[in-house]
């Protein structure tokens, strides 16, 4: 039987969640969706191996961080980059954090319907204006490195915020 | 009143935004190598930041924004998100009409199943279904109150026993699964959506295990005569869904669910729940489960105009 159907739906179903593991070990957006690329291809190399009686995310995610590996030591003079040993340390906290992971942006939607307007409006300047965000600080007189900053805050608010709310619902460990 | 950030955030920040200078790299670099609470906060952080790009993407796209949710945000900066998303230019118009009338009903579910297992005969453990209308999977059963657990509904829950079942031969697995074939008796209008819905809750305990629960469906066209194994049923599926999160032991019920879209041409749901140990490691033979339930199981069918709709 030709599995490659099958690979594609997976891939396509899963390819965020991939890609969202990438930008955890490799930060910079650009750089994730290059590894992504190289990612896609390993895992087809490699269909034949998977089991499908197991989940693929977590088959996939093996291959993910391998790859990013192998990128690191492409980039290995690039001094914004993380080291080996930190890469490693990452993977292994994101093996701890991933059950918590949906909770999380679960609890994220009840926090953003509690921030205020002002709050509310830079941050979808920033995420849902694809640039709006520099050409409001120009329209409005404020610094960009103003803009930047109250941005940080609002994200540290709705880790709070995510934090208390999985407390509440009974997340020790979250 | 936002809260000053700390010195960790601010790098967090920064590195969220690409603009990190290489000494800040260095010394972002230096705080998650030695501490592992960095390291967390560093993985949630980037994650949040990720899901917003996601989430405001998404609403922008299907009409879940406008200026009761973003106000002061101008209608063409609104165009010019959506439009910057390749992947969305069929629901462009939707999104005009969205931002124009932010006014959004709520979807009108209909319930195709439901269990609370007061059919005390309700589970047979032998793997995947044979055909609609039983429980099965691996071994499990029906109980009433004990362990400091009450049905979440009625008298009676599921209890998860083992992870495998008699028929079983694989020597060792983390996962107790259990499978209710569904037939839907009307093939889903064009962008129906199917949400699962099932409640967890294991009992209290200071041994050092910890459990994750999972619900999953798969949407098929046909279903073989004979059981298949999952692996043909996840060939057969025309949509396969899952999700998974650690269980708490405190005896409370916690509702987890799963939404997708659906083919016109699902005939049957294969509805698949989940308790797995995921600490200790691997297991080398198969779990018990001592004190872990589900109760409260519905699937519903939410049609077609589930998606905004204009409001008087």
């Amino acid at each position: 039987m030709d599995s490659t159907p099958e690979f594609v739906r997976l891939w396509t179903s899963h390819q965020a969640e991939i890609r969202r593991y990438l930008f955890l070990v490799v930060p910079r957006a650009r750089d994730a969706e290059e590894v992504l690329q190289d990612v896609s291809v390993r895992l087809w190399e490699k269909w034949d191996q998977y089991d499908p009686n197991r989940p693929f995310v977590p088959w996939a995610i093996r291959f993910a961080y391998l790859e990013a590996l192998k990128w690191r030591q492409r980039q290995a003079r690039e001094k914004l980059v993380f080291s080996d040993a930190l890469l490693v340390q990452l993977d292994a906290s994101y093996e701890e954090e991933v059950p918590f992971l949906e909770a999380r942006r679960r609890a994220l939607q009840g926090c953003l319907r509690k921030l205020g307007d002002n709050e509310r409006r830079w941050l979808w300047l920033r995420y849902g204006g694809h640039g709006a965000v520099k050409a409001e600080a120009v329209e409005s007189g404020k610094k960009l490195r103003k803009v930047y900053y109250a941005l940080e805050k609002i994200r540290v608010l709705l880790l709070d915020c995510v934090a208390g709310t999985l407390k509440q619902e009974g997340w020790s460990d979250a | 009143m936002l809260k000053k950030t700390s010195r960790l955030d601010v790098l967090l920040g920064r590195a969220a935004e690409e603009m990190l200078s290489p000494e800040e790299a260095t010394e972002l670099e230096e705080i998650l190598t030695r501490d592992p609470e960095a390291r967390k906060r560093y993985l949630q952080y980037l994650d949040l930041h990720a899901e917003l790009e996601e989430s405001f993407q998404l609403h922008a796209v299907a009409g879940g924004l406008g200026s009761v949710f973003f106000p002061g945000v101008s209608g063409w900066r609104l165009w010019t998100g959506a439009a910057a998303c390749a992947a969305c230019g069929m629901l462009f118009a939707s999104v005009a009409w969205a931002y124009a009338t932010p006014v959004i009903q709520k979807a009108q579910r209909r319930t195709i199943f439901t269990e609370n297992f007061e059919d005390r005969l309700a589970h047979q453990p032998t793997g995947l279904p044979r055909a609609p209308g039983a429980w099965s999977g691996d071994d499990a059963s029906v109980v009433g109150a004990e362990n400091g657990v009450l049905p979440k509904t009625g008298n009676s829950m599921l209890r998860f026993l083992r992870s495998t079942h008699a028929e079983e031969n694989t020597p060792k697995s983390a996962w107790c699964d259990i499978y209710r074939l569904v037939e839907l008796s009307t093939p889903p209008a064009l962008g129906s959506r199917l949400s699962l819905s099932a409640s967890f809750a294991v009992a209290p305990a200071s041994d050092g295990e910890q459990f994750d629960i999972y619900v999953g469906l798969n949407a098929l066209d046909t279903y073989p005569v004979q059981a298949p194994d999952l692996d043909t049923a996840r060939n057969l599926s025309n949509t396969t869904l899952g999700r998974r999160l650690p269980a708490t032991r405190n005896g409370k019920w916690h509702e987890l669910s799963v939404d997708t879209q659906v083919s016109p041409q699902t005939r049957y749901v294969l509805v698949h729940l989940a308790m797995l140990r995921r600490v200790p490691g691997p297991s080398p033979s198969h779990v018990q489960f001592a004190g872990h339930y589900v109760d409260d199981i519905k699937l519903d069918l939410l049609p077609s105009n589930a998606l905004p709709v204009k409001t008087p």
